[in-house]
């Protein structure tokens, strides 16, 4: 079997955070911990809405892309139907998109069951 | 001069090529040698034992660190000509704390899919380093390759891979061969068991070809 297939499929650089070497060497414990480490080029930037086609992807590419998102059920009630249609309709972004925002930004705050309940009392 | 042996595959043949290039600067630099052994398996400890029992060998320093090495390894490198750092097949911090310090790091990957899948995350691992350790070189060598002549296009096509990730890839490579593990045994480098050997060529080709770089300072690879 050939193992060409292995070459690096994008040269687009993205651009390296800039780190210390204390900070270099220190993440080698997130990294084995399986955390987001600093080396990652493979981090998924939350923030930003991903707007790339699917026909701008190498062929090679596409089934490995779509398979990184899988379809999840959750119950919602119809007050958070109505705002999350109305927060997509507003910020131009997919209802996932939304909830995988707000699931990213919960999960980065340090105390993140405290900051829960504290959304929860509010 | 300080040079990291590492990787994270493990199996790849790294301490054989740290201990071969230790015995190449002792033996055909003249140069005073010390082995870092920052893998717990104590491969190169044990061969360095080995090597003690017989006064007629070329002596060669070696100790054991583990973790945040960084200050240890800058404050050794000025006692010694060569340092040659032997880390085990992980990333941890020993491994990174040596890359952020060394001048050159070597690579060893066999030519299989299993070796070569490390390529991206040692990529992503050397360019982040670069941005601390501008003077760093990075090479990987195709090690323990088939000797059968139909296989050379294997051997070509990792080359190929590990190219694509923008770091050098050492024109030398190795070939398995049984003497690399019957002069480990013996406390030897394949540089004394069989001096004109194919495998003694094979370490002094990527010993040369590592001293005849030309040093860097940049931020990036290029």
């Amino acid at each position: 079997m050939s193992l060409i297939d292995l070459k690096k499929s994008s040269v687009s650089k993205a651009k390296k955070k800039k780190v210390t070497a204390d900070e270099f060497i220190a993440d080698a414990e997130n990294y084995a911990a399986g955390k987001t480490s600093v080396v990652s080029s493979a981090k998924t930037n939350l923030d930003q809405p991903i707007m790339t086609k699917e026909t701008d992807w190498p062929k090679n590419q596409l089934k490995k892309c779509k398979s990184t998102k899988r379809h999840a059920t959750f119950t919602l009630s119809e007050d958070a139907i109505v705002q999350l249609n109305l927060l997509s309709k507003e910020s131009q972004l997919a209802k996932s998109h939304i909830i995988r925002i707000l699931v990213n930004e919960c999960c980065h705050e340090k105390n993140w069951l405290y900051y829960l309940n504290q959304k929860l009392i509010n | 001069m300080m040079i990291l042996v590492g990787g994270e595959k493990g199996g790849s043949g790294k301490s054989c090529l740290a201990q071969n290039l230790a015995v190449y600067f002792t033996r055909d630099k003249n140069a005073i040698v010390l082995m870092v052994d920052c893998d717990p398996q104590r491969t190169t400890s044990d061969w360095i034992q080995a090597r003690n029992t017989d006064p007629t060998l070329p002596a060669i320093n070696c100790i054991q660190l583990y973790g945040k090495i960084r200050n240890d390894l800058l404050s050794l490198n000025q006692h010694y000509d060569y340092v040659i750092i032997d880390c085990g097949g992980q990333d941890n911090l020993a491994l990174r704390a040596a890359m952020s310090v060394a001048d050159h790091v070597v690579i060893p990957l066999r030519p299989k899919r299993r070796d070569l899948k490390t390529v991206p995350h040692m990529e992503d691992m050397l360019s982040t380093c670069k941005m601390v350790n501008p003077k760093l070189l990075a090479s990987f060598l195709i090690a323990q390759c088939p000797a059968l002549p139909s296989q050379l296009k294997r051997i070509n096509e990792a080359k190929e891979v590990c190219s694509s990730y923008g770091i050098n890839v050492l024109n030398a490579v190795t070939y398995n061969r049984n003497i690399y593990d019957d002069s480990e045994e013996q406390g030897l480098s394949v540089l004394e068991l069989d001096p004109e050997g194919k495998a003694a060529l094979e370490m002094t080709a990527i010993a040369e070809e590592l001293m005849a770089m030309t040093p860097d300072d940049s931020y990036e690879f290029n």
